[in-house]
């Protein structure tokens, strides 16, 4: 710390008589930019190799079945949309899609409303029972979700809720409610109290104080939740598969599994289905980029 | 005294996380105590299935593959993406355009970039090898995951392909905290910039370590999808881990009772994992 | 509150009197849950059930189309929840299972079984109950790529070990790859291979060896045919027949199938169902199908691939329409239009085999009918040994140098322990 506050007073001195002398300047500027320019270059021949195998997928989903084997990797000769055609038959996508959203968006908003809830008390009323249950509630963060997989099952089986909506959709609020609870609850004793102060002097319940004042202050957690639910939501395979069963109910991902069929996987299938899974939550991600890297950032450091 | 109203609020959170989380957790544990093939009756069999767990060579071999598989995420996921982050922390003309670009694959499912990764990685015709060829460096051809020495290391890679953009955002948010004063007082000073990242920026970057290793560590314990789509846990068991092994216990062999035990295990290790390097990570923060 | 129960009563009252009505009215829905019939693998099923259900003008069949893996989650919750299916597809894996624990319905006593071949009636349940409605037996050998054995110089197919090492140093005389034993994702390759090695004792196998060895009767380290077996795999290793590495890294469902097909291997031992596909995209221009060389004799063996086929759930609500459902299929009439499309083998006295009618498959054909083959054991061999046998055939192959008699002392171990739990 003390070398670093050395360096601060240093600086300034050195700024101050570096003023004096321009052709130094302009020498550092040409010097400093040619080192960007190499080291943008750099950084962009890693991006694209980073995004080459997304571009793998792209180009694969184009290409017939005989380009695909005798001449893996050139650019696909012609579009192939036949492929796409193909896939958008034999698979109820739009009905997928509408079951993923439909899913997802219930399940965010269960988990913003009741995780915000239990995060009011928790914030605000500082004693052992309320930190209990707050670790308690963080001990689901490390319970990795297939560890109580079997019992859960048979526990949704015995409920009669198997192959129901609201079976996962239940499955997935549980899920996602230590995650809630944790950016609830840190976002909350982040917030001044004295608005919910003067709320309560002016004789206010405790509901009308949450839901006219803390709730309205959530907004960014709560976008920081929904992408982690989203995200979580749109590309699981495995709980749908168990607490779905009807075809047209699936969500997403396991219906593009289960489109790919069983003794054989043909490319000319699994990329136009893998590119029409992934594109919706893509086209959402780039439009929304910056508030989403905010959003997943905010939530992780403060 | 008088119950504070609230607490009320609590009600609904923890009465679904009862049933739906520490319930069926709770039977997981009788349920490890029993042989159970899914339809009909279990038997009982007290401890017989933890006995096999840690008596069984493979189980053994299993635990190995899944603690080593974290070890080599985290490392590379993390120290990677540090990278990125001080470099894109440079270059502000580039940083949110690169940002977005790095978090691309983490938008993918894991089913499916495990699917393209099985592609790129065959051995014949599949297209890294094909790369290496066309550039001229046949000789690090390898049959990525047929391989038993590295076929676990070839299924990490393709973990931190898919995250790394995820480390490195979080390292800019931390970045970002860092107040710029400090940074261009260094370089004013004529500190390098190697050592500016080593003696400035990793300290102040506490917080966002503990994060990105804290996360990387949960996610890759449990992760299955990979080994599953890749190489089922081939060859020879070399990327078998514990959550594809009990993924195929009860998908693929009905036995519901060792899924039980063996999840029991893995929520004791990740637990245990976490909060040793969480009290580990945090003692260090203070520290700084 | 009065006026409000009379409506309720009247409403329950009215919604049960016409869902009644409709009920009379209205068809039976079969609902047929099958791994076939839709996807990848259409099969002519849109023609079959429309002339089942012109045949029977009351049932509406209702296909529910999975892939075959999902049923293994799928199907056990519907049980559970007593929801099943009317008809459900099943393989030998799935009956040891499901009718094991009491799930599905005997069916002895119903006409088909009098229809099908005596020498499959063993396969058709557990011990003597009846439990499935076979419809084909496809089979597992070896693909080959005639250009690519032309251009080496090769005419005559390998019947025996010995021949085919031949022919792989013939085929690497001129730069070309001989075959691969795909074995990502689990090893499935190479333990066919090995099976169909090690099960063969002589030039006509005898059927009942897997029972024997599933049962302890024999041991694997006293089975000279086993031990020959690995033998051979040395053999094909040492000869340069494959590449164990490229072969273990290799997913045989996607991967090896292209890379056979676009002529970059000149044999790939795979599955019957192959066929189909392979002519459809004319690649390999020119090919054929061969039944496994074998090393306990001087023909090659081919390997029965005990199909799929139709059962009952216990608690299936239209069991009259499942029964018709299942008879409509074992006419050969019927049969044949679906076996046209999935090359394989009839299940039915004297049904029209659409493989016997290539004659790419000609030597394969041939071999079945003089008894050179041995059946692929799904559920005959427990589970715990399976798992066991593809990892340690696949480890074997990726170290051949080890010792096999220990690799077959451990197998005997999984079968002591699976007979001690019984």
């Amino acid at each position: 710390m003390m070398s670093m506050k050395k360096t601060l007073v240093q600086t300034k001195a050195n700024t101050l008589s570096d003023k004096k002398g321009t052709t130094g300047i302009s020498k550092m500027f040409t010097k400093r930019s040619i080192k960007t320019f190499s080291l943008i270059t750099v950084m962009s021949a890693i991006v694209l190799i980073i995004l080459a195998p997304v571009f793998y997928m792209v180009m694969m989903s184009f290409r017939s079945r005989k380009e695909i084997m005798l001449d893996p990797l050139n650019l696909p000769s012609e579009l192939h949309f036949s492929n796409y055609v193909k896939v958008v038959q034999d698979m109820d996508y739009l009905g997928a899609i509408i079951n993923t959203v439909g899913i997802t968006v219930s399940s965010i908003v269960l988990v913003a409303l009741i995780s915000s809830l239990a995060a009011y008390p928790l914030a605000r009323i500082k004693n052992k029972w309320t930190n209990l249950i707050y670790i308690f509630f963080m001990l689901g963060m490390v319970i990795p979700p297939f560890a109580a997989l079997t019992p859960l099952y048979l526990f949704i089986r015995d409920l009669g809720l198997l192959d129901s909506y609201i079976g996962l959709i239940l499955v997935y609020t549980v899920g996602n409610l230590p995650l809630g609870v944790f950016f609830y609850t840190s976002f909350m004793k982040s917030i001044p109290r004295e608005l919910e102060e003067a709320a309560q002097l002016d004789g206010a319940s405790f509901i009308k104080t949450y839901w006219y004042i803390i709730f309205p202050m959530l907004k960014p957690i709560t976008g920081t939740l929904a992408i982690f639910v989203t995200l979580s939501c749109w590309n699981d395979v495995i709980n749908p598969l168990l607490f779905l069963t009807t075809e047209s109910k699936l969500t997403i991902m396991p219906a593009v599994l289960r489109f790919l069929g069983t003794y054989s996987v043909d490319p000319t299938q699994l990329f136009p289905a893998a590119v029409l899974a992934s594109l919706p939550l893509l086209c959402v991600f780039i439009v929304l980029s910056k508030q989403v890297v905010s959003g997943m950032t905010a939530g992780a450091v403060k | 005294m008088k119950l504070d109203k609230r607490l009320y609020f609590l009600i609904p959170a923890v009465l679904l996380y009862l049933a739906f989380t520490i319930y069926p957790l709770i039977s997981g544990i009788s349920l490890s105590m029993t042989e159970y093939a899914g339809v009909g009756e279990g038997k009982w069999v007290g401890t017989e299935n933890y006995e096999e767990i840690f008596s069984d060579q493979r189980y053994i071999q299993v635990l190995k593959n899944t603690v080593f598989y974290a070890i080599l995420v985290v490392v590379f996921q993390n120290g990677i993406g540090l990278v990125f982050a001080a470099l894109l922390n440079s270059l502000p003309q580039v940083r949110n355009l690169f940002r977005t670009a790095l978090l691309v694959p983490s938008m993918l499912s894991l089913v499916i970039a495990g699917y393209i990764w099985q592609y790129l990685y065959s051995p014949i015709g599949g297209g890294l090898n094909e790369v290496l060829a066309a550039i001229g460096l046949s000789s690090l051809q390898q049959v990525w995951l047929g391989d038993s020495n590295i076929a676990l290391i070839s299924v990490a890679a393709v973990h931190v392909w898919m995250f790394v953009g995820y480390s490195t955002a979080i390292f800019l948010a931390g970045y970002a905290g860092i107040s710029s004063e400090i940074k261009e007082a260094a370089q004013l000073d004529g500190v390098s910039p190697i050592k500016a990242f080593f003696y400035i920026d990793i300290p102040l970057l506490a917080p966002a370590i503990t994060v990105n290793i804290t996360l990387a560590t949960i996610g890759t314990l449990k992760s299955f999808e990979f080994p599953f789509i890749m190489t089922s846990g081939g060859p020879d068991y070399a990327t078998m881990t514990l959550g594809l092994k009990i993924f195929t216990l009860i998908f693929q062999d009905f036995k519901y009772g060792m899924a039980a035990a063996l999840s029991v295990v893995m929520i004791l290790l990740v637990a245990l994992i976490t909060i040793v390097q969480n009290s580990y990570l945090r003692a260090r923060e203070d520290k700084i | 509150m009065k006026i409000r129960e009379l409506a309720l009563y009247t409403g329950t009252a009215l919604s049960l009197l016409t869902t009644s009505m409709m009920a009379s009215a209205a068809k039976v829905e079969l609902e047929v849950a099958s791994w076939k019939g839709a996807g990848a693998e259409v099969s002519n099923f849109p023609t079959i059930i429309k002339k089942f259900e012109s045949q029977y003008p009351d049932i509406k069949v209702k296909l529910n189309y999975m892939a075959r893996n999902d049923m293994v989650t799928v199907i056990p919750a519907r049980f559970q929840a007593g929801t099943p299916p009317d008809v459900l597809m099943v393989d030998r894996e799935f009956i040891s299972h499901w009718a094991g624990n009491g799930q599905l319905m005997e069916i002895g006593d119903q006409d088909f079984v009098q229809r099908i071949k005596p020498d499959l009636h063993p396969y058709l349940g557990l011990g003597k109950d009846v439990y499935y409605s076979m419809l084909q037996v496809s089979g597992m050998g070896v693909f080959v790529n005639d250009d690519l054995f032309a251009k080496a110089g090769i005419t005559q197919y390998p019947e025996t070990i010995s021949e085919f090492t031949a022919a792989c140093k013939k085929l690497n005389d001129h730069n070309i790859t001989p075959t691969l034993l795909a074995a990502n994702n689990g090893g499935w390759t190479p333990y066919v291979f090995f099976l169909a090695l090690g099960l063969t004792d002589g030039d006509v196998p005898d059927p009942g060896r897997i029972e024997k060895l599933a049962t302890g009767k024999i041991k694997f380290s006293d089975d000279q045919s086993m031990k020959n077996a690995f033998e051979a795999f040395r053999q094909m290793i040492d000869a340069k027949c494959f590449n164990p590495k490229i072969s273990a890294g290799t997913d045989p469902w996607s991967v090896a199938l292209t890379t056979f097909q676009s002529g970059r291997v000149a044999m790939l031992p795979q599955g019957m169902w192959n066929v189909t596909p392979f002519l459809k995209d004319e690649l390999p221009e020119n090919f054929s199908f061969h039944p496994y060389p074998s090393i306990n004799g001087k023909n090659g063996v081919a390997m029965d691939y005990i199909g799929p086929g139709w059962s009952i759930p216990k608690d299936a609500k239209n069991v009259d329409a499942a029964k018709k459902w299942i008879d409509f299929w074992s006419q050969d009439e019927n049969l044949k239009i679906y076996l046209e499309s999935d090359i394989s083998l009839s299940t039915l006295q004297d049904g029209t085999s659409s493989l016997s009618q290539l004659p790419l498959a000609e030597n394969y054909v041939d071999a079945r009918n003089k008894l050179h083959f041995v059946t692929f054991p799904i559920g005959s061999i427990p589970n715990d040994l399976v798992d066991h046998m593809l990892i340690s055939i696949t480890a074997f192959m990726l170290d051949s140098k080890q010792d096999y008699n220990k690799i077959l002392a451990s197998w005997d171990k999984v079968i002591e322990k699976v007979l001690a739990k019984q």
